[in-house]
């Protein structure tokens, strides 16, 4: 074998064996790392029976953000307690849309995402209640059964949930394939 | 001096009226921009830096703040408001996506709209309604 033939032959050695590297950390550490998708952004609730109280109130229906909207009718009740009430709504564009009554302020909100949203995170509206601490309605997808922040769990019904007076910023969503921990940044003024 | 007297005296006889006029206007002034309804976009198709608030600094009988990021938007971000006067967070919200919200209203609020994301973001309109 020639001196050329045989710096080939170790190159095409070197480069077989980086690939076969390579394939390997992507093959295990690579999989690994990726994030558990929670689901395919389903939303159970939306299918269920109509209610009497599935309607949004007149406070939601007169906001301006109320056109993101698509279909008012096909809303659903998803949360019934005394400091919150919210509902889910399918939303324009593909999006769904999380409506919430906050009883200590009088006050209510919308807030549309995309439906693949769910399938990394909740869609949230969150609260600062009389106490200071910060209180927060999410949308989940069919798959989640479980919300946690800090070890507190959620109360979880209808892909809705509430967490009052959470610890920290992150969220963790546990499904039968495993747990996905969410940050939703700080919750709290910046100054 | 003695023409001068007259007109100084229906000066004086008029300055009651004058100043009912006066405290007129100033009431209008007062009251008006409270009082009537209205909306306002304040701020428009413009990149938000993380973590900046974006204000019309105007304060109105606030009932109502919208941030609209656009279609596809999955952002956190924040509406609030702040008392006009002695800075007092009147509500606090975080969410991700478009978002909205309307108060029962309190006086001498002005509205914010904030990217809570870790970069920064193109919003199509934040807007407010009084």
């Amino acid at each position: 074998m020639t001196t050329r033939a045989k710096s080939l032959s170790v190159l095409v050695g070197v480069t077989l064996a980086l690939g076969t590297a390579l394939l390997l950390a992507a093959a295990t550490g690579g999989a690994a790392s990726k994030p558990l998708q929670l689901g395919n952004g389903n939303i159970a609730v939306l299918s269920r029976a109509t209610a009497a109280n599935d309607a949004l109130p007149a406070a939601v229906t007169a906001m301006p953000a109320a056109s993101w909207i698509s279909n008012a009718s096909a809303s659903r009740l998803v949360l019934n307690a005394p400091d919150y009430r919210a509902w889910v709504a399918p939303g324009t564009g593909g999006f769904l849309c999380l409506a919430v009554q906050v009883t200590a302020e009088g006050g209510s909100g919308i807030t549309c995402a995309p439906r693949k949203t769910l399938q990394t995170g909740p869609i949230y509206f969150s609260s600062i209640n009389a106490s200071g601490g910060v209180d927060v309605v999410g949308l989940v997808d069919d798959a989640v059964h479980s919300v946690r922040a800090a070890g507190n769990a959620a109360r979880l019904a209808n892909n809705a949930f509430v967490l009052r007076n959470m610890t920290g910023t992150s969220l963790t969503l546990g499904t039968s394939g495993g747990s996905r921990t969410v940050n939703l940044g700080s919750l709290t003024p910046d100054r | 001096m003695t023409r001068l007297l007259p007109r100084f005296g229906r000066r004086i006889a008029w300055r009651p009226r004058w100043l009912i006029a006066v405290g007129v206007v100033v009431v209008a002034l007062f009251v008006v921009p409270v009082a009537l309804a209205g909306a306002r976009i304040y701020w428009y198709q413009t990149n938000i830096p993380s973590h900046t608030s974006e204000s019309d600094f105007i304060y109105h009988n606030h009932t109502y703040n919208q941030m609209y990021w656009g279609p596809g938007a999955t952002w956190p971000g924040y509406l609030y408001m702040l008392d006009y006067q002695d800075g007092k967070v009147h509500y606090f919200h975080s969410f991700n996506g478009n978002a909205a919200y309307s108060d029962a209203g309190t006086y001498f609020n002005t509205p914010l709209c904030e990217n809570n994301d870790g970069t920064q973001h193109f919003v199509d309109h934040c807007n407010t309604q009084w």
